[in-house]
């Protein structure tokens, strides 16, 4: 009690807007009144406040019942890209865009256009192999290039495309075999990227060059060849192409439907009806079969490799 | 847990700012930091207090660029038009006039105002809510209250007119 007595010595104005915006303590109200009864140009005031503090809370009131917008409830998770974000990534793919302009106006490579890859990966995008025969594998085919040795394929998920599916090419004379995955973005744009085993020279910097007037992007990592090809600016497919240099393994990609075919914005369409016997195809990942995953044939046959590493 | 409080956070900022889309981004940048300062939060205070000092302190480091939106706003308020009822036949108190001298007010007292207005808490909440002493909290609230009162009562002042001035 003597707490109280002095507690209301203390905040009696207060305590008189509570008083009169009908939210003080019944232990308290007796008191309070009687102070507002002593002080009467005091309680006027009071009730003043407290018809404001009302008129506020009448005003914004709704707002507790709006619903929430789904942005506010991705707290936990990877934050989405504003404005401050943005400028952040258009400043890192300007800087990468400039190193990467610079490594392109270095002298190419020219053990990767010795072995072929190049010519490869660009008859491989076109469709055809470099002899003009058909480059998508059918039934039988190994679903890890090099007798199970798995082609590790980069995540790309940060810069928003996903892996949507992924091939084997069949080796066409090369002497290696040549892995093909694909990814694709919200909006339907998709990169092709092409994988090939073979001994590492040190050279894990991606460099642009124009195979069939369309920009493809190369690097090595790991003992592994890369391609990149999309159908985008030479400058934009270097920075996707750096990033997947310095990038993380891509998790496997989530099961599609049998039969339903991925839409495609590039290349040939896709032809459901031929495609190959899936069951009778090995699966390079425990636990995940050959069907989860179709990607379009390049000669119009249906290519069918499970999800994941090659 | 945290989701609970979005309705309140919503609120809060919504009046700070004035804004849906601005007060959303605040409410978006508090949640997220809330999140990855989770660990700091001991349960022996109420996490709303905790979310609404977060919000609080964004709003102050980004209180030049909201109150130039903000200048532009007052006149399309994001708010429901006064309705009769909303109109104090006793103390003549129209919201939009409220608003415009709560608007008025130096930033930090439009913020101690507005919390208690609309979450009502005790001095100790409201303290721990802006990351004040209790004094200061009560005692900036009185002076807030005050300035609010001599400019809503400058505002119901007729202005002299021409007449007037000449007698």
């Amino acid at each position: 009690m003597a707490d109280t007595d002095a507690r209301d010595r203390e905040y009696p104005y207060e305590d008189a807007v509570s008083f009169y915006a009908g939210r003080l303590a019944s232990s308290r109200e007796r008191s309070t009144l009687a102070w507002v009864t002593a002080h009467p140009d005091a309680a006027a005031r009071a009730r003043r406040d407290a018809a404001i503090e009302q008129r506020i809370a009448r005003q914004y009131e709704a707002v507790l019942d709006e619903p929430i917008p789904p942005r506010l409830l991705r707290y936990g998770h990877r934050r989405r890209a504003r404005w401050p974000m943005r400028m952040g990534t258009a400043a890192a793919v300007a800087v990468a865009a400039g190193i990467g302009w610079w490594g392109g106006t270095q002298q190419m490579p020219s053990p990767e256009r010795a072995d072929g890859f190049v010519q490869r990966v660009a008859a491989a995008a076109d469709g055809d192999g470099p002899d003009g025969t058909p480059v998508v594998s059918t039934a039988g085919a190994q679903t890890s290039p090099g007798g199970g040795n798995a082609l590790p394929a980069p995540d790309l998920g940060a810069q928003g495309y996903d892996m949507v599916a992924r091939r084997h090419v069949d080796d066409a004379g090369g002497g290696r075999d040549l892995g093909e995955f694909v990814y694709e973005n919200d909006l339907g744009q998709r990169v092709r990227l092409f994988a090939q085993r073979r001994e590492p020279v040190g050279e894990p910097s991606p460099r642009v060059s124009f195979e069939g007037g369309r920009p493809l992007a190369r690097w090595q990592a790991n003992g592994v060849d890369y391609a990149l090809v999309g159908e985008m600016p030479a400058d934009s497919l270097r920075s996707l192409a750096r990033i997947a240099a310095a990038g993380r393994p891509a998790e496997p990609a989530p099961v599609q439907p049998v039969g339903r075919p991925l839409p495609s914005k590039q290349g040939p369409a896709w032809r459901v009806g031929d495609d190959p016997p899936l069951d009778s195809m090995p699966s390079a990942t425990p636990g995940v079969t050959p069907r989860e995953r179709m990607i379009p044939a390049a000669d119009g046959g249906g290519g069918v490799q499970p999800q994941g590493q090659m | 847990m945290i989701d609970a409080e979005i309705p309140h956070l919503r609120r809060y900022a919504r009046a700070l700012v004035r804004e849906r889309e601005a007060a959303d981004d605040l409410v978006q940048d508090t949640l997220e930091r809330a999140w990855r300062k989770r660990v700091q939060w001991r349960p022996t205070g109420r996490l709303r207090s905790w979310l609404f000092r977060m919000l609080y302190r964004l709003y102050l480091d980004r209180r030049p660029q909201l109150q130039r939106a903000h200048r532009n706003l007052i006149a399309l308020d994001d708010v429901r038009p006064p309705a009769a009822a909303d109109i104090d036949a006793d103390a003549s108190l129209h919201c939009r006039e409220v608003l415009a001298a709560i608007d008025a007010l130096p930033e930090k007292q439009r913020a101690i105002l507005l919390l208690v207005a609309l979450e009502q808490p005790s001095y100790r909440e409201g303290a721990r809510a802006l990351g004040l002493r209790v004094g200061t909290f009560r005692s900036r609230l009185s002076r807030a209250r005050e300035q609010l009162n001599e400019r809503l009562v400058s505002a119901a002042e007729p202005t002299p007119t021409r007449e007037d001035a000449n007698g």
